[in-house]
This record gives C-alpha cells, sequence and structure tokens, in this order.
C-alpha cells in the first residue's frame, strides 16, 4: 500500500510506467516451461511441414502404380532408400512415403478446418445461448441435449451412403457433430463471466451491449476456446479415421492416416508390416502432439488455476 | 495456571510449492489450558489457521510441520496415524469456517454424527441416534429427529455450523479448536453460536483454541489472546492487557483500525461531516423488486415470488451517505441494482433530480450513467482479468467524455490513481498483480473518475482486512468531502456502516424496519430486529462485553418465499398460510426524521402500532 | 424420483421419433433408389418390388406405417438386400454376440479404469501413480481401430510366425467362446478404460482436497473408512456423466471391431448395408442404436441424481 508521501514522490519520477504482465503472457510463459506441451508442440510444426513440404523429397507420386510391384511388394516393395520408396510400397505398388504424406496432410486438414467449424458454430450459438439467457437460452440448450443423445456416426454413415462420400459430407458430418459440446462449453463459461461483477460494472458504466461483449465477454472466453479447440482437433481427427478405416470417409485416390492404416491392417497377413507401422506410427505421434499442447494450454489459460 | 492440555513450542509450518518454499509459520509457542478460550488473532496470510492445523496433524499434503506440539503429554507430531485417528474427533475436535462445505453432501447429517460415536465409543443403533439427537437439541437445532435424516444442502448455513459444533463436541472433546467458526454467518447467527460456544466451554470444560480476524469475537470470548502476523506472534497475554495496554505496533494499528459500533471517535482519522438540510437529490418510493423462482413438486414444477425488495421507500440529499443495513437475503444490494436501473424494478418510482427513471431502457439511462456509479464488493471479479486497471479505470471517460483523446485520458487517469492513493505508475498493471485493498482503490477511482453525484458502494469493504478497511474507509470520506459525493453506503457492517453514515436504513426480508439518523438508531434503537442487530455485534471491549445484555434473536433467518416470514416481528397480525397474502406493517415516525415499521412487544420494546 | 424419470422420458420419446423421421427424410432425399442398379429390372418386376417393399405408397404413408410398425409391433420391416429376411432376423442374428462383447467391454472399462484412477489418487506422486498416469495417456492415442489390428498382430499373427502357433484366434465368434471374446473386448474398451481412469484421478484428487475431507479426518476416521464413505460418492459424479458418453462410443465402435473381428455383431451388417445401400438395414439399426443411446443416457442421468441429493428431481 502507498502512503500519500510516497505518491508524491514517485510522481514526480520520469514518466516510465511499470509494464504489467497480462494473463496472456503469463499463460505462455507457463505453457513454455511445460517441457512436455512444448515437445508436442514441436512436433506439431514439424508434422505440418512434413504434411505440406513432405512431398518435395518423395521419388513417385502417391496415385502412380507401379505395375511390376503389384502383389510382389512383399519382398521387392521393402522400405528402402536405394529404390527411393522410403517406407516401402503397398499392394498396388503405390509408394507409402508419399502416400503417408497425402493422409497426413489430409488428417490434419480435416482436424483443424472441422475444428475450426465446431468452435465458430459452437462458441457463437452457446455464447448467444448463455448472454440472452431465459427462455431461448432453455430452447437453446435442450436442443443441444436431444442432439447429443443421437448416435451420430450412425447417422453419418447413412448421410455417407446416401449422398456418396465425399470430403465436403465428411466435413458437414463431423461439423454437425462436434459443435455440439463446444456450445455447451461455452455457454457455461458466458455465464460465469456474465454474472462477474465487472460486466456489471461496465453496464453501471452504461457501456454499450455490444461493446460488453467484445471487450470483456469475448477476450475472456477466449482461453477455454483455445484450450477445447486444441483438444478438439485429435478428436475430429480419430473421428475420421474411424469412418476412413470402415472404408466409409476418404475415398481413392485420396487418404487419410486412418484409411492407410485400414489398408495395413488388411494386408498383415501378407508380411508388409510397415503398411500398417508406418501411418500409426505418424498416427500416434500426431496425436499425442496435440494432446500434450491441449493439456499445456489447459493448465497455462483454464481460469480454475487462477 | 493448571497444566495445558495443548502446549505448542518453536512451530514452524513450511508449504513446498512450485515457485519455492513458503514459510507459513515461523516458530510459534503458545499454550492452551482446560476450560480456557485462547483466542488466536491475525489477518490473512498470518498463518494462524495453519498452526491450528498442524496441531490435528491435518496440514495439506505439501506442508510441513515442525517444533514441539504436545496434546495432553503426547507429542503429536511424531504419532502414528492409527493412534492420532483415535484422538482426533474425540479428545481434540474442531470447526472450520465454511459450514457449506465442511460437510459431505451426499450423507445425512445423522449418518455423519453416527459415524463418530461409532469408531470412537462404539456405540450404534438407537443409543447412538439417542445421543445425536440431545447434542442437536443442545446446540438448539429444532426439529432434532428430523434432521438427522435431512442433507446438508437443506439447512441453513447458520444450522449447518451448529450440526459441526455438535459433531465436534459429541464426544466431549478435551480441546475445541475453531477456525474463523462465525466468519461466514450473519451477525444475529454469530451471536447465537459465539453464545453457544462460551456456554459448553462452562459446562464441559473444553478448552477452546478460537481462530479469528475480528477482535470483538475475541472481546467477548476470550480470556487469553495471541497476535500473529506473518508467521510470528507479535504479542500474547491476558485479554484485558492486549486490549487496554498493547505494547506492539501492529495490536496497536488492529485494534485502532476494528471500526466501533459503541463510539464514534476515529482516534485522529477523518470523519463525515453533518450536511445542511436541501432538497433530495434522489426519492425512492415504495419500490418493489420481485423474481419468479422456480420451485420443485409436480410434473412441470411451479413458481413462485421472490419479493426481494418489497416497498421500499427513501430519499437522499447531496453530499450525505445513507448507510442499508441488513443480514443475507434482506434485498439490500438488489435495492441498489433496482436504484440504478440494473434490475428494473417490478414497481414504485425512482426520481432522480426530480425525474422519475424507474422502466427506463438501457439507451435512456446511458446519459445518466455518467452521474450515478457503484463500487462493487469483490475487488477482483469487479476488474476485468484481461485489461489493464488503466483501461478499466478509463472506460467510463471513454462513454461519457468523447472531448478527451488518449493522452488527455491517461493524464487524468494517472490523476485518479493518485486521488484513491495509487501509485501513477501502475496505470499498466493487470489485477491479478495487485492486492485486494488496491484493487479496491481501483474500482472506487473507476466509479468517480467521471465525477458522478451518487456512488452507491455495495459491501465495498466487507471482504478486505481490517487494517486495509479502515484505509478504504478514510479514503472514501474524504472523497466525499472533496468531491461533495452522495453514497448509499450498503454492508452488513453495522459498526463500518456507522463510521461512515448521516442516516441509517435497516432491512429486513425486503422491507424496512427502522430508518433513521444514524445517533438515533444506534442510541434509540427502537424495533426488536435493530435492537437484536445492534446487541449482536461483538464490541472490541472485553469489559463491555462481559456486561452486556444480550438480546439474541431466536431461529434463523426464514426463506424471503414464505409470506409469513416478513410478519416475524408482527405474529399478532399473522395469517398462517405460506402462500396467503399478508398484513403489511406500517412505517410510524416515532420522532422526528425517526421512521419505525410496526410491531408487537419483543425484547424490550413495548411494541408499536399505527 | 417418480416425476423425475417420467420427464426425463417425456423428453426421450420425442428425442426417438425425430431420430427415425430425421432418418427417414434423409433416406428419400437419396438420389436414386435401393433397386437402380446398371442393370435396370424390366418395368413389371420393378413394380413388384417396390409393391412388396411399399415404396409405390406416397411418403408420408410409408413413413406413417414404418413408424407405426416400429413403434407397436417393433418390425422394421423386410431387408433390401437379404431378400428372404426381415430387418428383425438380421438384429436377432447379430445383436446378442454386439451386447456380449459390449456389456465386457463396458464392465471392464468401467471397473478397471475407476480402481487404477482411485489408486493412483491414493498414491499420487508414486510409482504407482506414475505408471497409471503413463498407461492412461498412452491408451488414449489408441482406438478401437488401432488396437484391433495390434491386438491381431501381438496375439495371433506373431506368435503363429515365431511360437509355432496363434495364442488368440484372430476373429470369429464361435458361439462366443471366451478366447474370441477376449480380445474384441480389449479393443473396445481400453480408450475409454484409460479415459475413465484419467477423469477417477483427477476428480479423486480435487475430492480429497476439499472441506468436507478434512472434516471426516478430522473427526478420526480411518484414512479407509474417509476414502469409501465421503470420499467415493462425490468423486463418482465426474465419471458418472462420462459413462453415458463411454457407452455411446463403446456402442459406435462396436461397429469397428465387428468389422475387425468378422465377430457378426450388428455392425458387420450395418456396414455391409451400407456399402449395398440397404437402407432398411441401416435404418432400423440407426434406430436400435438410437433407442439405446437414450436409454443408457436415461440410466446415467437417475443413476447421477441419486448420487447427487442436491438435483431436486
Amino acid at each position: 500500500m502507498f502512503g500519500a508521501r510516497q505518491v508524491d514522490v514517485l510522481a514526480e519520477l520520469p514518466d516510465a510506467p511499470v509494464k504489467g504482465r497480462s494473463l496472456w503472457q503469463d499463460a505462455r510463459a507457463r505453457f513454455l516451461r511445460n517441457k512436455a506441451a512444448v515437445l508436442g508442440l514441436i512436433t506439431l510444426i514439424l508434422m505440418t511441414v512434413f504434411a505440406v513440404f513432405g512431398g518435395l523429397i518423395a521419388q513417385y507420386e502417391p496415385d502412380f502404380v507401379d505395375f511390376s510391384l503389384m502383389g510382389a511388394n512383399a519382398y521387392r516393395g521393402v522400405p528402402s532408400i536405394e529404390t527411393g520408396h522410403y517406407f516401402g510400397v503397398d499392394q498396388d505398388g503405390r509408394d507409402l512415403y508419399a502416400r503417408v504424406v497425402q493422409g497426413t496432410g489430409i488428417s490434419l486438414l480435416v482436424g483443424v478446418v472441422g475444428s475450426f467449424v465446431a468452435v465458430f458454430i459452437g462458441t457463437l450459438y452457446g455464447a448467444v445461448s448463455g448472454y440472452v439467457g431465459g427462455r431461448v437460452d432453455n430452447i437453446m440448450m435442450r436442443t443441444v441435449d436431444i442432439l447429443l443423445s443421437i448416435p451420430f456416426m450412425f447417422v453419418l454413415i447413412l448421410m455417407l451412403v446416401i449422398f456418396g462420400q465425399s470430403l465436403l459430407m465428411l466435413f458437414i458430418g463431423i461439423g454437425l457433430i462436434s459443435w455440439l459440446n463446444m456450445a455447451r462449453i461455452a455457454r457455461g463459461q458466458t455465464l460465469t463471466i456474465k454474472n462477474k461483477e465487472f460486466v456489471e460494472a461496465a453496464v453501471a458504466s452504461g457501456v454499450p451491449t455490444f461493446t460488453i461483449i467484445l471487450r470483456h465477454i469475448v477476450p475472456n472466453l477466449a482461453g477455454i476456446v483455445i484450450v477445447y479447440a486444441t483438444l478438439l482437433i485429435p478428436e475430429i481427427i480419430l473421428f475420421e479415421s474411424f469412418v476412413s478405416y470402415l472404408g466409409l470417409g476418404v475415398q481413392e485416390p485420396n487418404t487419410s492416416l486412418g484409411a492407410l492404416i485400414n489398408l495395413g491392417a488388411r494386408q498383415m497377413n501378407n508380411g508388409t508390416l510397415w503398411m500398417l507401422l508406418f501411418p500409426l506410427a505418424f498416427f500416434l505421434i500426431t496425436l499425442f502432439a496435440f494432446f500434450f499442447v491441449g493439456d499445456g494450454l489447459r493448465d497455462a489459460l483454464d481460469p480454475k488455476d487462477r | 495456571m493448571t497444566k495445558p492440555i495443548l502446549s505448542v513450542k518453536d512451530l514452524t509450518v513450511k508449504f513446498e510449492t512450485p515457485d519455492g518454499t513458503v514459510d507459513a509459520v515461523k516458530g510459534v509457542t503458545f499454550d492452551v489450558a482446560p476450560g480456557e478460550c485462547l483466542g488466536i488473532v491475525g489477518e490473512s496470510g498470518s498463518g494462524k489457521s495453519q498452526s491450528a492445523l498442524s496441531a490435528m496433524q491435518l496440514l495439506a499434503r505439501n506442508g510441513r510441520a515442525e517444533g514441539m506440539i504436545e496434546f495432553d503429554g503426547q507429542d503429536m507430531l511424531s504419532m502414528p496415524t492409527r493412534q492420532l485417528e483415535k484422538i482426533r474427533g474425540a479428545k481434540m475436535s474442531m470447526i472450520f469456517q465454511d459450514p457449506l462445505t465442511a460437510l459431505t453432501p451426499q450423507m445425512k447429517i445423522g449418518q455423519q454424527m453416527r459415524e463418530i460415536l461409532q469408531i470412537h465409543k462404539g456405540l450404534t443403533g438407537r443409543a447412538a441416534d439417542e445421543k445425536c439427537i440431545a447434542w442437536l437439541e443442545k446446540v438448539r437445532i429444532p426439529e432434532a429427529a428430523r434432521r438427522m435424516r435431512q442433507y446438508p444442502h437443506e439447512l441453513s448455513g447458520g444450522m449447518r455450523q451448529r450440526v459441526m459444533i455438535a459433531m465436534a463436541m459429541l464426544c466431549e472433546p478435551e480441546l475445541l479448536l475453531a477456525d474463523e467458526p462465525t466468519t461466514a454467518l450473519d451477525v444475529t447467527v454469530q451471536a447465537q453460536v459465539l453464545e453457544l460456544m462460551d456456554d459448553l466451554r462452562r459446562e464441559t470444560n473444553t478448552g477452546i483454541a478460537l481462530i479469528t480476524h475480528d477482535m470483538g469475537v475475541v472481546a467477548r470470548m476470550c480470556q487469553r489472546i495471541i497476535v500473529m502476523r506473518k508467521g510470528e506472534i507479535v504479542e500474547a497475554g491476558p485479554v484485558d492487557q492486549i486490549f487496554y495496554d498493547p505494547q506492539h505496533d501492529y495490536t496497536k494499528m488492529l485494534l485502532s483500525s476494528v471500526p466501533r459500533i459503541d463510539q464514534l471517535d476515529r482516534g485522529g482519522r477523518p470523519s463525515i461531516e453533518p450536511i445542511a438540510p436541501q432538497d433530495p437529490i434522489l426519492k425512492v418510493d415504495d419500490m418493489k423488486v420481485h423474481f419468479p423462482i422456480r420451485m420443485s413438486g409436480g410434473l412441470f414444477g411451479r413458481t413462485k415470488m421472490l419479493r426481494a425488495v418489497d416497498g421500499v421507500s427513501f430519499d437522499l440529499r447531496p453530499g450525505e451517505t445513507l448507510g442499508v443495513v441488513g443480514e443475507s437475503g434482506c434485498g439490500k444490494s438488489t435495492l441498489a441494482r433496482g436504484v440504478l436501473n440494473l434490475i428494473p424494478p417490478t414497481d414504485g418510482t425512482v426520481a432522480w433530480l426530480g425525474q422519475d427513471i424507474s422502466g427506463w431502457e438501457r439507451g435512456q439511462m446511458r446519459s445518466l450513467r455518467k452521474d450515478l456509479q457503484i463500487v462493487f464488493q469483490d475487488p477482483l471479479a469487479s476488474l476485468n482479468p484481461r485489461m489493464t486497471i488503466g483501461a478499466s479505470i478509463a472506460e467510463p471517460l471513454q462513454l461519457h467524455r468523447p472531448d478527451m483523446n488518449r493522452s488527455d485520458r491517461t493524464a487524468r487517469v494517472r490523476e485518479m490513481l493518485a486521488q484513491v492513493d495509487l501509485d501513477p505508475d501502475m496505470i499498466n498493471r493487470y489485477p491479478h498483480e495487485l492486492s485486494g485493498g488496491q484493487n479496491q482503490r481501483v474500482g472506487i477511482a473507476r466509479a468517480i473518475i467521471t465525477e458522478p453525484k451518487l456512488v452507491i458502494c455495495d459491501e465495498a469493504v466487507s471482504a478486505l482486512d481490517v487494517s486495509v478497511q479502515a484505509q478504504v474507509i478514510d479514503l472514501l470520506i474524504e472523497l466525499q468531502k472533496k468531491m461533495d459525493l452522495t453514497m448509499m453506503f450498503i454492508s452488513h457492517d453495522l459498526s463500518v456502516v456507522r463510521e461512515v453514515s448521516h442516516r441509517i436504513m435497516v432491512l429486513y426480508l425486503g422491507r424496512v424496519v427502522e430508518y433513521a439518523g444514524r445517533d438515533q438508531i444506534y442510541e434509540n434503537a427502537t424495533h426488536p430486529y435493530t435492537k437484536a442487530l445492534i446487541s449482536a455485534v461483538p464490541t472490541p471491549d472485553p469489559k463491555i462485553e462481559r456486561a452486556k445484555d444480550r438480546l439474541i434473536l431466536e431461529g434463523d433467518l426464514p426463506s424471503p418465499l414464505d409470506s409469513r416470514a416478513q410478519l416475524r416481528f408482527m405474529p399478532s397480525r399473522l395469517v398462517d398460510d405460506p402462500d396467503a397474502d399478508q398484513y403489511r406493517p406500517r412505517m410510524v415516525e416515532i420522532a422526528p426524521g425517526h421512521f419505525v415499521a410496526e410491531h408487537d412487544p419483543a425484547l424490550g420494546s413495548p411494541g408499536l402500532t399505527a | 424420483m417418480f416425476a423425475y424419470i417420467v420427464r426425463r422420458l417425456a423428453i426421450a420419446v420425442p428425442t426417438l421419433l425425430i431420430l427415425v423421421v430425421f432418418s427417414f427424410v434423409l433416406m428419400f432425399a437419396a438420389p436414386g433408389g435401393p433397386f437402380d442398379s446398371e442393370r435396370p429390372l424390366p418395368p413389371e418386376v420393378m413394380a413388384n418390388v417396390l409393391e412388396r417393399y411399399g415404396l409405390d405408397q406416397p411418403y408420408w404413408k410409408q413413413m406413417f406405417d414404418y413408424v407405426k410398425n416400429v413403434v407397436l409391433y417393433f418390425d422394421f420391416g423386410p431387408s433390401f438386400q437379404y431378400r428372404d429376411r426381415t430387418v428383425n432376423d438380421v438384429i436377432a442374428q447379430g445383436f446378442p454376440v454386439t451386447l456380449t462383447y459390449g456389456a465386457w467391454s463396458a464392465l471392464v472399462a468401467v471397473v478397471v479404469g475407476v480402481s487404477l484412477g482411485v489408486a493412483a489418487a491414493l498414491r499420487q506422486n508414486t510409482w504407482l501413480d506414475y505408471l497409471a498416469v503413463g498407461i492412461t495417456i498412452g491408451a488414449q492415442a489408441l482406438p478401437n481401430f488401432v488396437m484391433a489390428p495390434l491386438l491381431v498382430l501381438f496375439f495371433t499373427l506373431m506368435p503363429a510366425l515365431y511360437f509355432g502357433g496363434p495364442w488368440l484366434p484372430g476373429g470369429g465368434w464361435n458361439g462366443g467362446q471366451w478366447d474370441h471374446v477376449i480380445m474384441p473386448v480389449i479393443a473396445l474398451s481400453t480408450s475409454y478404460m484409460a479415459s475413465i481412469a484419467r477423469i477417477t484421478r483427477s476428480s479423486m484428487l480435487e475430492t480429497l482436497n476439499s472441506n468436507f475431507i478434512r472434516t471426516a479426518r478430522a473427526k478420526g476416521l480411518p484414512m479407509r473408512r474417509v476414502v469409501w464413505r465421503h470420499a467415493m460418492k462425490p468423486a463418482m459424479l465426474p465419471v458418472i456423466s462420462y459413462v453415458g458418453v463411454a457407452v455411446v462410443g463403446m456402442i459406435t465402435g462396436s461397429v469397428v471391431v465387428d468389422v475387425a473381428f468378422s465377430t457378426g455383431g450388428i455392425g458387420q451388417f450395418f456396414v455391409n448395408s451400407a456399402f449395398n445401400r440397404d437402407y432398411a438395414v441401416i435404418m432400423g439399426i440407426t434406430v436400435l442404436v438410437g433407442a439405446l443411446t437414450i436409454l443408457f443416457n436415461l440410466v446415467v442421468d437417475i443413476l447421477y441424481a441419486w448420487l447427487d441429493p442436491k438435483i431436486r428431481y
């Protein structure tokens, strides 16, 4: 506490206000202290680089079929630097390295885009529901509850069967499902913030509603949204892989890690284990990286710890 | 002195945290004798609770206690867990601060009580039940047998704290550790609980270590005191010596900071000035704020009206402070929000400078917001954690002074910071980097930066330590003088209200029971509720406390949803139906400017009818 | 309590109806009917077929009949693909299989998950805790479609190559003999077991730090009693909520397990029908699974209300 005299002395000092540390800066410091999270982040960056530029060092196109290797990949399509098939070839004589690059890219894309869509819809829906409150809130949240108790995987497969299997359909299907939990989280957080005294103080100062949402609600919502968006990405990757594993997701010549795992698993009996293990390794590493980053962000940003 | 039951020597408590080791207690020595009440006093962070927890060996996992703690001649620190468990709850028991979270929510009261008897005394079945009920009755819980089958959330806070006491006393322990046992309770309930503990101590000769921040409670309860600060004992001695002849500066400061309900002299610190009679700037007439509450029952439930504010009238003159006093649920905070139109009143008028503003839309209110400001209770929650304090303070300026540019605003904010005794260079700090008292000053700076005419302080000093509280009160009084502010000061603390208010209004369940000038209220309280409320506040003066004739209000605050509750002080007009329209006691002017609600004779009051 | 259950049911029934109607609308929005193929059927045969399946009726009539038959007679109609069987036949054949290993999986996930979580919380920061945390983190990234091929690899293919014979059969059902059940159960339960363990651990730790646990210890109760009588119920609340999610996930996951291990469960029929556009079977299974999901959510909610006296019925 500063006594009045001290204040006078300090006021005469040259104009050098103390720089405060915002919560964002605190969170960044906390995140950087978490070794697993930082490692996860580096892995993710490397994985993205691999997906985007990995194709440059591939010796073959992912859809190039080498008929001489078809059916003979168990002994002539072994992973090797010399042949240029770093990860070997699959049963159709296609270069597995190029396929894994492509699959990683599509899996990441589906995860990030799906998560983005879900976060956008979910946050908007939840924030509106929470801020408006009352009967509107009740109806909006009841709807979410009802939708949540529908086995969506089955409905999605039904949709894929009926409307044909395409990336777009997959995005729509995943987007339809994933925003639900986000909406619940966003609503809960909005309710908490809305009832905080600083929002009331802003109302009491005459701050317009829209400014309140923009200046006081959204920045405080951002932390939790970022955390759940990060945790949603691996979930959606899992989701897509699940559908692709059943052969109902991404269609040839495109591929995803889930589809590659499916093909690899089917060929296990033929001794071409690399077809399973390479995509599986990339899949697991990606998932772990996302989990660690998500956990790190949660520890750094979750308001519970403050 | 008889042989002490608990003796603590050179106790240190350390906590391992990610940011390093924290020394919570640094070499503390004290004794508790049988039948004695020892007060352990200090502000937050003084280590008083940790000392008690170490005596029970209940420190958090990352805490470690060293030194010597002897209970009944046995060393507690080296005792094996099995033996400790035999002592805990049987010979030494503890009451905690927060009665709302201290009982297991999933177990019935009876289950939680019986298990103590089962493990310590081997008592089960009817014998155990009888003993539990006997104790519940002893702590004056009505319908004790029924309570045994209830879950904790079905009881009120005061009731739960009494259950805690009954549980602690069940095996008639030799030592009771009470950690802020009444801090979370309303004053009238606190008075009941303190009375109960004092009686139990006398009857059972149990030694009590009472941990508290409240000097009044200490004066009321204790024979000896230790004063703690930052993990060390700064002063120890018999209660009279500490109160009437304190040696240490900290003790003196603590004692002089405590607001006193029985006297006005603030010992050289600023006090309010009388105001000239003028036309009121705010006139509230018969304001009502009702909320529909969904009740359970039936397939779809039903709604009942919660009458948070139920017909309140008052006025405020320029430069005046009106104190609004009442216990939890009396509607004092809702009243403030109704006046500011933050919660639109259901009925009645709010005349600001002669103009009825009740029911105005948000947009209409906006121009008025410059003149009407509010300071909140929780300093941290009332500031946006993502904004610098400078930005928070400047926000009202941005709206109401469009003529100012950024650098004007910054200059003004710095000026305001200096006004509230904060370093202007803290302008870029964030709320989490400041202490509670500093944050509350920021809240005050934000409220007064537009030079408002009316500032409402909603429990503005309740969350602060006494010494900080005193500083903030000084600040408010000085600002009022300097800026000619009109204030509404809302508080549950009658002593604080007395220091700052010209007039005082006492609320009970949404209605005014007494409304008068400050001295009239404190010296000539007429309504039984006002009397009980004033009598319940412990005075930080042991001699007065010992001589005091106590007016204890029976029972808890009833549910505001029950329409019978508001007629508690006029049972002669009661219709015994929780949903009936009840008689509304009228206000009677018993002396110029002294209004009292009609009531039946009670607590030494002869009764009053219009 | 009774009123609460009735109210929850009042929400569950319309939900199921919405699901049925939604699936039906989807089906009619589909480009091309189930019997459009490269070689068109002769018109009179086509008319015959359509009549047999009631597809010549107006849409609303078809929908009404379908809902009526499902609700009143639990009859999902004939299959399009298996010409001589009804959807009920298909379900009757596949469902018991799925239910058998599904129930085992749920049991394993809950029992192992909760025990592991509680043990880790009680021995926080010991080797047991680290082990449990390690297992849960690892297993979280091992969903059923990853577990299935790995299990086959390690318990069927590799032993067959190096140890002269498979330890466990890599597929089939064989009337539900234990060696055919074991791998589907592990594949299906692992990731949910991990999540349950993680949630149990953190919830138990939080509960153990709460004020009422301190009270219970101050009463002199032995730690075992504190944990079982005071901490268990409150710590289980978040776990119960999650079990609802996990069961739905396992129902979904059974599709992969059925395919991966060729168990002959409904999942296999479902995927086959998906490839063959057998809408009748797809819809039948979707509605059945929807009903199951809603039922489990109801059970979870009631369990939750029973564990938390603060919930008003």
